[in-house]
């Protein structure tokens, strides 16, 4: 007789994937991008909870049971098609325009960051499910204490400045009415620094009058924001205030941190958000900011003239000029405050200098080009490549 | 902030490092996992799946070699919700192989199986789910008792429970299957040979 050790020796061996695996490892980093993109609108899969079992028969002497479940089937799916039929029927009776009150009350609460009014159009379960904001909510985030938190951060770091109408889409993923809500936001005190504001959608679901989906907020600004504001702050957190890390971020024992939602990380927050916007660091952004853009509409115009990058040629000369000029005012278009004020109203009259040069010379003076990239006040790209000494 | 993973991973720029890391050094056994139990065309969305959920989650990833047990928990549940899928999909259902009850050739059914590999898959697919499943893991990805907990979130006692039995009830459906395949005649109670 074969043994049970027998048997199980045969079934270590019988391992679908004793053969090697040929597939080679995709790229980490394309992968790493796919994941990016497709974090925001795919499906989520409850890793907490286990899966459900089938109900499979395990032996022969289960045939009462059997027998029960199968009426008990048929008596759920007659069940689920009434209900679904039910559902349907509310579903597509419910007026759109009541969901879209419902979806923009939400997003009028959001912006105002008055969480005990966006809960009100949130549907209880759907929050505890983490069906609310979604998988990059923190686990506290599935609680109505934790939801508070969440958007007092978000007001905290990210105000809204102004919501669209919500238009009603059709491609969601649950029964109800699915709708697209935009909105301008502001991040990081880019309304301070001039810069921003940032599009970004919510898409909601609506179903009985309440709120039973809402992806995180959906961004096509999103890289921008991250370079024009995000990136800078968090390079002068770092160096600035390098403590306050452990404030600022939690580490629930994974691999990553993420923001922490205390009452001392939320004040803090927004204190070093209002901090950053006033420094000199903040200031550099704004011109980076703006001089990248600069940059890239040169690039643009020269490429649909047809002028070549590179040598400068008068073309290119008066091109980049008449792009510096325009820069330049809207550098000075906001007046950096008095501590270092007078350093970028020199760094601006640089840029000038440059742009003057261009004009009457066909050439940027390297000396010029040289100072105003020791300057170290963002407006590197204000240079456009040009040669320096 | 607007964007589907939190600001954290920007914090600190090794955080895209880690996960690249983790990704390099897991893919392999977390695919073998998707091979044991899925069909070769529903592996690679297995994975990926596996991977999608993992970096969503990636801040209650654990450091160190727990990471590879929370992964294949992640993958346990990846590969339950694709049963549910199937459930709700007939078409897909029919494609999945023994993990969803059903006596079935191993996960690529390109590779012709020995008889008498194909009667012990047969013999495990007629265990219990959550059975079997205790059974592969520490068959196949060699799990101790303790990490098949973590992966099932069960307790440790009722995983000694429930492998103790199926590898009694494994044995004992094989030699039902055997005995059914080869009939003996001097075995008219159809136990032992």
């Amino acid at each position: 007789v074969i043994t049970d050790d027998e048997v199980m020796l045969l079934f270590e061996r019988a391992d679908p994937a004793r053969v090697d695996d040929a597939t080679p490892v995709p790229d980490a980093a394309g992968y790493l991008d796919t994941l990016r993109t497709r974090s925001i609108d795919v499906q989520l899969i409850e890793i907490d909870q286990p899966p459900t079992e089938p109900t499979t028969p395990t032996n022969r002497h289960r045939w009462p049971l059997i027998a029960a479940a199968a009426a008990a089937v048929v008596l759920a799916v007659a069940g689920a098609l009434v209900f679904a039929a039910r559902d349907e029927t509310e579903v597509t009776t419910e007026p759109a325009s009541a969901a879209e009150e419902v979806a923009r009350g939400f997003v009028d609460a959001y912006a105002a960051g008055d969480a005990d009014r966006a809960l009100t159009y949130v549907d209880e379960d759907a929050l505890a499910r983490g069906d609310i904001v979604g998988p990059s909510l923190p686990v506290i985030g599935t609680t109505p204490e934790g939801f508070r938190r969440w958007l007092a951060f978000q007001h905290a770091a990210t105000p809204t400045n102004t919501v669209d109408d919500c238009e009603r889409r059709d491609n969601g993923r649950l029964a109800g009415i699915n709708l697209t809500c935009g909105f301008d936001e502001h991040a990081f005190g880019s309304d301070a620094l001039g810069l921003g504001p940032y599009r970004a959608y919510w898409d909601i679901t609506v179903r009985d009058g309440k709120i039973v989906a809402l992806a995180s907020p959906n961004s096509p600004d999103f890289d921008r924001l991250v370079n024009e504001v995000w990136q800078p702050f968090a390079d002068w957190l770092r160096a600035e205030h390098a403590d306050d890390v452990t404030v600022l971020f939690a580490n629930n024992g994974g691999m990553w941190l993420r923001e922490a939602y205390t009452d001392e990380a939320l004040r803090l927050w927004e204190q070093r958000v209002g901090e950053f916007a006033t420094s000199r660091d903040g200031w550099a952004a704004r011109a980076d900011a703006i001089c990248t853009a600069a940059h890239d509409r040169l690039n643009l115009e020269l490429r649909d003239a047809g002028v070549p990058l590179f040598p400068v040629t008068p073309a290119y000369a008066e091109a980049a000029a008449d792009v510096l000029d325009e820069t330049v005012v809207e550098l000075r278009e906001l007046p950096a405050a008095e501590a270092f004020g007078a350093e970028f109203d020199n760094g601006y009259a640089l840029v000038e200098q440059l742009a003057q040069a261009l004009r009457e010379t066909g050439a940027g003076p390297p000396e010029t080009v040289d100072q105003i990239r020791s300057l170290r006040l963002g407006l590197l790209r204000c240079t456009f490549n040009l040669p320096a000494e | 902030v607007s964007n589907g993973a939190g600001i954290a991973a920007f914090v600190c720029p090794p955080d895209d490092a880690l996960f690249v890391q983790l990704y390099r050094s897991h893919y392999r056994p977390i695919r073998d996992y998707c091979r044991r139990r899925v069909v070769s065309d529903l592996v690679d969305d297995a994975v990926a799946e596996t991977f999608l959920a993992a970096w969503r989650r990636r801040e209650d990833i654990p450091p160190g070699d727990a990471a590879l047990v929370w992964l294949y928990g992640v993958a346990y549940r990846v590969v339950g919700h694709q049963w549910r899928s199937a459930a709700r999909r007939r078409r897909l259902e029919d494609r999945l192989r023994s993990v969803v009850g059903r006596p079935g050739p191993a996960a690529d059914e390109s590779v012709g199986e020995p008889s008498e590999y194909g009667l012990v898959l047969a013999a495990a697919a007629r265990l219990g789910d959550t059975d079997a499943e205790v059974l592969r893991l520490a068959a196949w990805e060699q799990l101790s008792v303790t990490d098949i907990a973590a992966v099932l979130a069960i307790a440790p006692n009722a995983v000694k429970q429930r492998l103790h039995r199926a590898r009694r009830n494994l044995a004992r459906e094989y030699r039902r299957l055997e005995s059914q395949q080869h009939p003996t005649p001097d075995a008219p109670n159809g136990g032992s040979r």
